[in-house]
């Protein structure tokens, strides 16, 4: 029989805080999105402090209850490299590991046969040993399954972090006792659907005539209610291959009028895009550029995003020369702008394709990048760059309290006290 | 291809069969891709006896078993501290 897991880091951005400081360890903890603007991830202390998610900081920071929670801006280099661990400390253990999400990995729990309850405590114990990160485990017969019974094993404590539904009775035990938007894949407007026909549990749901659903829902719900049934129809997916497009979003540290700092931003973003794409050793055919106003303060609505087919190629300077070309293109004037982005798409491996108009040759091309990725790895990402990314850059985004970068900057490692 | 005591010219090398890397110290005590591998910097010098001066960056794998007598990086409160490792006697009464 199959068996799927899935295993979750507890509130996984405050752990990866908590591992290197250790004054947190029963602390309250809360981590703020891009720019500092609202609660995205909380300890359960930070929880019963009354911290929501999506609370703005500037708000939050104020109530009387907030007064011992720890803040921080979110540090996702830090993030990555504790995802990382994670990760291969699952690869050395479980046959295939699928990263779904930073801190939230699908395992393939199929083989070896034996105690699976033994085996994910074990599991649970070397990722914490190791990784540093607290978790929680849920498994059963398909994807949709173990996801909904990592929840189960995060929201009851009693159930001490692990959570097993591989048995049909005591998935029909859980079903019974979950709401139905619980379930991964079971979206707001579906909920909403299915409340109104009276369908409030799981259980309701998965007695439902398959037919019927799949009319109402269309394939993607029928597979769902397949999956809860325990016919698996999502394998884990492999992430080794190409990617399909690269972004580079951003809201800004303060709202834009001004063009000359616009295309600093967006100059910017297409030069992030630009190494990412080098990283992967790609080249982008197709280019797009968005900008728009904060939907949320009560400013005028002004979105636009443009896009045009380019010759390939991962060149730093011809990605910020399209990108703030067609970034002139779609700004207007009067309005205070609270984000850009920059997103490659129609991605390809560097050099397949024979330029016919480019100016620039491609090996000086590929030289003079080379020379650049060393130097900025070496020296740190943004030491060489375009002129046209600015000198002051005050659109940067705030992060006012970020922690190190502990374990990718040796300048930023933690300091333990001898005496 | 670098020369390592197996492809000869002359005679068959007898050591062909036997053709081992050298000892990767990087791999086996510094790699910090390991996932248990984290960098500490050392402040103060109290562990002077030991070889650890202020300053010094310890390669901290938190993967080994604790024993008496190794240094450890370990919670003090609300601090990290650099410290050997020793176990009190149990008090029988």
């Amino acid at each position: 029989m199959h068996v799927f897991g899935l295993i979750d880091g507890n509130s996984f951005y405050c752990s990866c805080q908590r591992a290197f400081e250790p004054r947190l360890k029963h602390a309250p903890v809360v981590v703020l999105s891009n720019n500092d603007g609202c609660a995205i991830a909380r300890t359960h202390e930070a929880k019963a402090a009354g911290i929501r998610m999506g609370d703005p900081w500037h708000l939050a920071r104020k109530r009387p209850e907030s007064a011992h929670v720890a803040w921080y801006s979110s540090n996702y280099a830090l993030y990555a490299d504790m995802s990382r661990r994670m990760y291969q400390v699952l690869s050395e253990r479980v046959p295939a590991v699928e990263p779904y999400f930073i801190g939230e990995m699908f395992l393939d729990l199929s083989n070896p046969p034996g105690d699976l309850y033994q085996r994910c405590s074990r599991l649970r114990q070397d990722v914490l040993k190791h990784a540093k990160i607290p978790t929680c485990v849920g498994w059963g017969p398909t994807k949709t399954i173990a996801k909904l019974t990592n929840g189960l094993a995060k929201a009851h404590p009693e159930l001490n972090g692990l959570c097993d539904l591989t048995d049909n009775a005591v998935r029909q035990h859980w079903y019974a006792r979950t709401s139905i938007d619980e379930v991964w894949g079971i979206g707001r407007q579906t909920t909403q659907k299915l409340q109104e026909m009276g369908i409030r549990a799981v259980a309701d749901f998965v007695t439902l005539d398959a037919k019927s659903v799949r009319q109402m829902l269309t394939v993607v719900g029928g597979r769902v209610q397949a999956e809860l049934r325990g016919q698996s129809c999502l394998p884990l997916l492999d992430v080794s291959g190409q990617r399909k497009s690269i972004a580079s979003t951003r809201t800004f540290g303060r709202l834009l009028t001004e063009w000359h700092e616009i295309r600093e931003a967006i100059a910017h973003y297409a030069s992030r895009a630009a190494e990412k794409l080098r990283e992967d050793n790609l080249e982008a055919a197709h280019l797009s550029v968005l900008i728009q106003t904060n939907p949320h303060n009560g400013d005028p609505w002004y979105a636009r995003n443009i896009a045009i087919t380019i010759e390939p190629t991962s060149d730093t300077r011809d990605l910020v020369q399209h990108a703030t070309k067609l970034g002139r293109a779609i700004w207007l004037s009067g309005y205070r702008y609270f984000k850009a982005g920059v997103i490659l798409t129609d991605l390809r491996p560097a050099g397949t394709q024979g330029l016919m108009f480019s100016g620039r040759p491609p090996e000086k091309s590929a030289t003079a990048m080379l020379a650049l990725d060393v130097i900025n790895a070496r020296f740190g990402s943004g030491t060489l760059r375009t002129a046209s990314t600015g000198q002051e850059r005050t659109w940067s985004p705030r992060q006012a309290i970020l922690s190190p970068r502990y374990t990718t900057r040796l300048e930023e490692i933690a300091i333990a006290r001898s005496w | 291809m670098a020369y390592r005591g197996d492809r000869t010219t002359g005679f068959a090398s007898p050591a062909a069969d036997n053709i081992e890397d050298p000892i990767d110290l990087m791999a086996a005590a510094l790699d910090l891709r390991q996932p248990s591998r984290y960098p500490i910097r050392v402040e103060g010098e109290a562990l002077m006896g030991r070889g650890i001066k202020h300053g010094d960056i310890l390669v901290v794998d938190s993967a080994v078993a604790p024993h008496t007598g190794i240094v450890v990086v370990a919670t003090v409160g609300s601090e990290m501290r650099v410290c050997k490792l020793t176990q009190r006697e149990e008090s029988d009464g």
